[in-house]
């Protein structure tokens, strides 16, 4: 590595909060190899293959994420949802403002209680899942996130869990970047609902690893309402069991610079994974980028991606995606596809969706459209009296909501769709 | 009420499609516009809607009194046009009952007018459909989505009914009709005849007119009306074609 | 499952007819025995002097051979492409190999050396020109349609055919060692200005040892009379081949363009590494068409070319066009990614592709369409058939830039696998710098259909031959853009290439 990229990886780090707990020694163990590791390759830069569409500067740099602004309190589509509230108050758990965490079938843990050496269960999956996506494509700022993040929860779910749990980010002040790391374990033929809910400002890397077993049906919705100074990363990483599901949609209403990076290892026979994002974000120089790797390992897999983009006058729209099928993985059935409307004559969409097949009996397809809100449906809306900006509106709403009909749990699937109208004034 | 003199209209790449148009509409009036493909009907239409792409040169078009041509396509609906798609257009993600209601309730504020109560409005809605045909489940789906061809022309009549509007176009409305649809569409358009309101029937061929009985019929041939009469010159045309017309 | 069905996707009676004539699997592998002439192994600037002093070449010709050189020994060999090769070792390699029968260029085709032409006659490449009755307007010989070729061996042009009629026409044709001495103006003009020699390594590498290749330049208005073409063959042993071929078509111009190319069978790996530079003014447009047939190596991948091919069109003008279309289906390894630079308003371009890749072969191959002037349109129909151990990869950009307006790309990626032990995978770039311009891209990668195989085979075709029909539909699609003769001769090669991929 040359060494302005070592010196830039080692400012990074210095510039983190990294005071260690080394109270549990497996965590320190790991932690250490991985700081090993992401030194090893250094922070992104713009020159590397993964980065070559989005600047990788202020996912770099927490300096460069900053506002005097303070955060106010944002609304929230999940107010009135049933729910059990983790939050997380500038990278730290908060305690008063969460719930109470005792729930029938699942077991959360915070990662800085991991205090003894004893086994926890979370020693099997912390780590590996990030390693694993490795593979696939490079990311030295989820081995960050594994080197370094202090907090984050973990959470077994032994039992069908019917009420949601929400994990919420809020960054309220010009912090010094933060850095959670959660652990998801859902046992044999269990249900989790999970949500992850983003709102403030400053620079986060949010990393969250999901393991889940035989059976097991994973929800997981990402919804960030974040500020324009804000700086997010975050990551999904998942491995499915045989016969285990997962679903995954977002919604990105506001951030400055957001990028969301997926991997999905399909590593049981007849697991499937969808996933899926809209975003709409504001008018400027805004990133939002989608970073996503399935990984077909075993046969009768099914994966499938659903990305639709809406960009405002400079501003940036990435999408990556990749379906990479092993050899092993016969009858394998990958789909996937990626939508941008410009609404602005500056605004860019830049998409790389990538197929790699080492298998002969798949089925594999992708398909990408980038374009300005269709004329003639436009002038349709019109000639039926309505004005230009809220026949504007009416489609980008209907546009994202391709995206919405993939989230499953009808009652936040609801809750988004009325929030997207009010944000739209419909 | 309708009031189109010398008109003469460019689309973008500068191809003259009217070339001196000529047509007054009152209240109350059935009129037909015939011609062969390419004559400029569908334009005529379009530029009356307001469809952006075309630029017009010469001549004025005037709507109970105000200059249309400086109107967007909805301020025009608020005035009281209404144009029937010969293509209605799909709309994925937008559901029928909604669009509605959305454009009721533009045109009803951009009047001045208070909203429409959501009972009053599905009453409407509920009873309009029922007219034509038009199930709850069609309401239900997306505007135009996977809609066959006559269920495009009766969704098309259900807003046009919803809208009641002062004059509505009528583009090519009979094309890809069967003879039952065409019945259904046509009696959906006579229950709404009135002496209030007048219609512009744009048609290649005379078969529509049987069931839409015009007052005045035109013949449009490059770019401009070469002929007017009564119902009986669509027949006429039926009978002998447009190369009479033509040269 | 009825045979109209069939029909009309793609697999015809002709096909059958062509598919149960095949014998020998790379029918171009035989060596020509003859005296070689050859400049000493390995790159330095002294070679680089002596190719040009070879070509009995001006100064200025040299000086950018040198400029080229000093850039390349500062660049390194690409490595983005997934291919997987052993380092090449740049000295072990002939730079310059020309038979000695050449030494004394013959002044026409009739004092080549018969060994030579007994070469291209074996090849299937007709060097003879029929003589056409004076006063007849006649594009065609015997019913066959007339096609122009300067035939390359090794480092040289051992002729070009037609040339007089083509000068009657105004066209130029003939081998770009004779056009930068007898047109240097127009070399100059437009050397190097769509593909810099800083361009890429291979590009700078090429612009300083290139040694032969052909050169075309088409008149304002004039619309070549006959298809133009040149077959490139590499004979010598340990022999790179680096030709440079630059077309330049003026105003209101029309020409097409075939090229064709194969190889002896040996056991070492030979480089290629050619540049292509295609330049369309307002009003013109050039189809170039490619059918690549190097040698691809043996089955456990011992020998085959590696094929480093730089080819670009520049669409300066308004309403300029151009079309690509490639079957790729020899050499070991493939990295060639023909691409259309879109600069004049309203100029489109069009890229056809089918590459085969079987045993043990790799081919990293596509396209790039920039779109820079308003209202261009461009085009990409991309097949890839992976079958064996091999690897196929499309990668593919479209760029538009912001003050590209109203532009339309549309692209068509179809992968086949035929066998589990292969690869076939899907690297497009989509860059969309405005709303007013609309970006469609498509892909699917599938195994070859069953169904279809079974239907072929039930009407007595071997395995093998049905999977040569099934994958000839597959490519219907893109054979129909090669002009007629090429068109045949690639669906023989699909069916060809393809031996050995089952059973």
């Amino acid at each position: 590595m040359d060494n302005n990229r070592l010196q830039l990886s080692k400012d990074l780090i210095s510039n983190l909060s990294t005071e260690k707990n080394e109270s549990c020694e497996w965590l320190a163990k790991i932690r250490k190899t991985s700081e090993k590791r992401f030194l090893n390759h250094g922070i992104p830069l713009a020159f590397d293959e993964e980065w070559r569409l989005s600047s990788p500067d202020h996912f770099n740099k927490v300096s460069l994420c900053s506002s005097g602004e303070n955060h106010e309190k944002a609304p929230s589509p999940f107010e009135k949802l049933k729910k059990i509230s983790i939050v997380f108050l500038d990278g730290v758990f908060s305690k008063d403002s969460s719930d109470n965490l005792r729930a029938n079938g699942i077991e959360v843990t915070m990662l800085d209680e991991v205090v003894t050496d004893s086994y926890h269960w979370s020693k099997d999956i912390f780590g590996k899942i990030e390693k694993n996506s490795q593979i696939i494509s490079k990311r030295p700022l989820a081995i960050l996130n594994t080197a370094f993040a202090q907090s984050g929860v973990l959470i077994e779910v032994t039992d069908n869990i019917e009420v949601p749990i929400e994990l919420k980010y809020v960054c309220t002040k010009n912090n010094s970047g933060c850095l959670i790391r959660n652990v998801v374990r859902v046992c044999s033929g269990n249900k989790i609902t999970l949500i992850e809910h983003f709102e403030g400002n400053g620079w986060s890397n949010i990393c969250t690893e999901l393991w889940a077993e035989k059976k097991a049906i994973v929800e997981h919705f990402r919804f960030k309402y974040l500020s324009r100074d804000s700086c997010s990363n975050t990551f999904l990483f998942v491995c499915l069991q045989e016969k285990s599901e997962l679903r995954s949609s977002a919604l990105s209403l506001g951030a400055g610079h957001s990028r969301n990076e997926t991997h999905i290892s399909l590593d049981g026979e007849e697991s499937q994974c969808s996933i899926s994002g809209a975003s709409y974000l504001g008018e400027g120089k805004t990133l939002d980028d989608d970073t996503v790797s399935v990984h077909h390992l075993k046969p009768n897999c099914k994966s499938r991606q659903v990305f639709k983009k809406v960009q405002r006058a400079s501003s940036v729209g990435v999408f990556q995606g990749k379906i990479r099928v092993e050899r092993e993985a016969q009858k394998t059935d990958g789909y996937q596809t990626s939508r941008a409307i410009l609404l602005d004559q500056t605004g860019k969409f830049l998409a790389k969706p990538e197929l790699e097949i080492f298998a002969d009996d798949v089925s594999c397809s992708h398909g990408s459209v980038s374009g300005a809100i269709d004329e003639e449906t436009l002038f349709y809306l019109q000639s039926r009296g309505i004005d230009e900006t809220l026949a504007k509106n009416i489609l980008i709403l209907a546009f994202l909501s391709e995206v919405f009909e993939e989230i499953s749990d009808s009652n936040i699937k609801d809750l988004i769709l009325s929030f997207t109208e009010k944000h739209l004034k419909l | 009420m309708l009031k189109i003199n010398d008109l003469k209209v460019k689309i973008d790449d500068g191809a003259e499609i009217l070339k001196g148009l000529s047509l007054e509409i009152s209240k109350g009036e059935i009129h037909a516009i015939m011609g062969p493909n390419g004559s400029g009907k569908s334009t005529t239409s379009n530029v009356l809607a307001g469809k952006p792409g075309y630029e017009v040169t010469n001549g004025s078009i005037q709507f109970l009194g105000e200059d249309f041509n400086q109107l967007t396509p909805d301020e025009r609906v608020v005035q009281g046009l209404f144009l029937a798609f010969q293509y209605p257009v799909e709309i994925q993600g937008v559901t029928n009952t909604n669009f509605l209601r959305t454009s009721i309730n533009s045109v009803l504020k951009a009047r001045g007018e208070g909203k429409m109560s959501p009972g009053e409005f599905l009453t409407k809605l509920k009873t309009k459909a029922n007219e034509l045909g038009i199930s709850s489940d069609m309401l239900k789906r997306s505007v135009n989505f996977g809609f066959s061809g006559g269920e495009k022309k009766r969704n098309e009549i259900l807003q046009m009914a919803m809208l009641e509007p002062k004059l509505a176009i009528l583009d090519e409305t009979d094309s890809g009709l069967d003879i039952d649809a065409l019945k259904v569409v046509s009696s959906g358009v006579n229950s709404l005849r009135s002496t209030e309101r007048s219609f512009l029937v744009i048609t290649h061929y005379q078969r529509l007119l049987n069931y839409i009985l015009p007052d005045f019929v035109h013949i449009m041939v490059q770019g401009k009306i070469v002929k007017s009469g009564a119902a009986d010159l669509a027949l006429y045309v039926e009978k002998n074609g447009y190369s009479e017309f033509l040269s | 499952m009825d045979m109209e069905k069939i029909s009309n996707e793609g697999i015809e009676e002709e096909t059958i007819e062509v598919v149960k004539n095949l014998t020998s699997a790379y029918e171009a592998g035989f060596e020509t025995k003859i005296e070689t002439e050859y400049a000493p192994k390995g790159l330095s600037e002294e070679i680089v002097e002596l190719i040009s002093k070879k070509n009995d070449e001006p100064a200025w010709m040299l000086e950018w051979r040198l400029n080229a050189y000093r850039r390349w020994l500062k660049l390194k060999q690409p490595n983005w492409a997934k291919l997987n090769l052993d380092p090449i070792d740049y000295q072990d390699i002939y730079y310059y190999a020309k038979p000695e029968s050449m030494k004394v260029k013959p002044k026409s085709l009739d004092e080549v050396d018969p060994k030579l032409l007994e070469t291209y006659e074996k090849l299937g490449i007709p060097l003879k020109e029929q003589k056409i009755l004076a006063g007849v307007e006649d594009t065609t010989v015997n019913g066959q349609r007339k096609i122009a070729v300067d035939a390359v061996f090794d480092s040289v042009s051992i002729g070009t055919t037609f040339r007089e009629e083509l000068e009657e026409a105004g066209v130029i044709f003939c081998p770009i060692s004779e056009a930068i001495k007898r047109y240097p103006e127009l070399v100059k003009k437009y050397l190097g200005t769509v593909i810099p020699q800083t361009d890429n390594y291979f590009a700078s590498l090429n612009s300083a040892v290139f040694s032969d290749g052909s050169f075309v330049y088409v008149p304002k208005g004039v619309r070549c009379p006959m298809e133009l073409s040149t077959y490139f063959r590499i004979n010598a042993e340990n022999t790179g081949q680096f030709e440079r071929t630059l077309i330049i078509a003026d105003e209101g111009s029309y020409v097409s363009y075939l090229e064709g190319c194969t190889a002896p069978k040996r056991d070492e790996n030979q480089l290629h590494a050619a540049v292509v530079e295609l330049v369309i003014l307002d009003n013109a447009e050039i189809k170039y068409s490619t059918v690549q047939n190097w040698y691809p190596g043996d089955e456990k991948g011992k020998g085959g070319i590696y094929n480093f091919v730089t080819k670009r069109a520049n669409c300066r003008g308004v309403n300029s066009k151009v079309m690509w279309t490639q079957v790729e289906t020899g050499s070991a390894i493939t990295w060639k990614y023909p691409s259309c630079i879109l600069r004049g308003d309203n100029s489109s371009g069009e890229f056809y592709s089918i590459a085969i890749t079987n045993n043990m072969q790799q081919a990293d191959t596509g396209t790039k369409m920039i779109h820079l002037g308003k209202n261009t349109r461009s085009r990409i129909v991309s097949k890839g058939i992976s079958a064996g151990r091999s690897q196929n990869t499309y990668r593919g950009q479209v760029s538009v830039h912001p003050k590209s307006i109203k532009s339309r790309n549309f692209t068509q990626c179809d992968s086949l696998l035929i066998g589990d032990q292969c690869g076939a995978h899907t690297v497009p770039y989509i860059d969309i710098g405005n709303n007013s311009s609309k970006v469609e891209h498509e892909a699917t990668t599938s195994k070859i259909d069953e169904e279809k195989l079974f239907y072929c085979m039930s009407r007595g075709l071997t395995e093998e031959e049905s999977t040569a029909l099934v994958v000839n539909g597959f490519c219907k699609e893109v054979l129909q853009y090669l002009p007629m003769e090429f068109a045949m001769e690639a669906q023989k090669l699909v069916a060809i290439s393809l031996e050995g991929s089952v059973g």
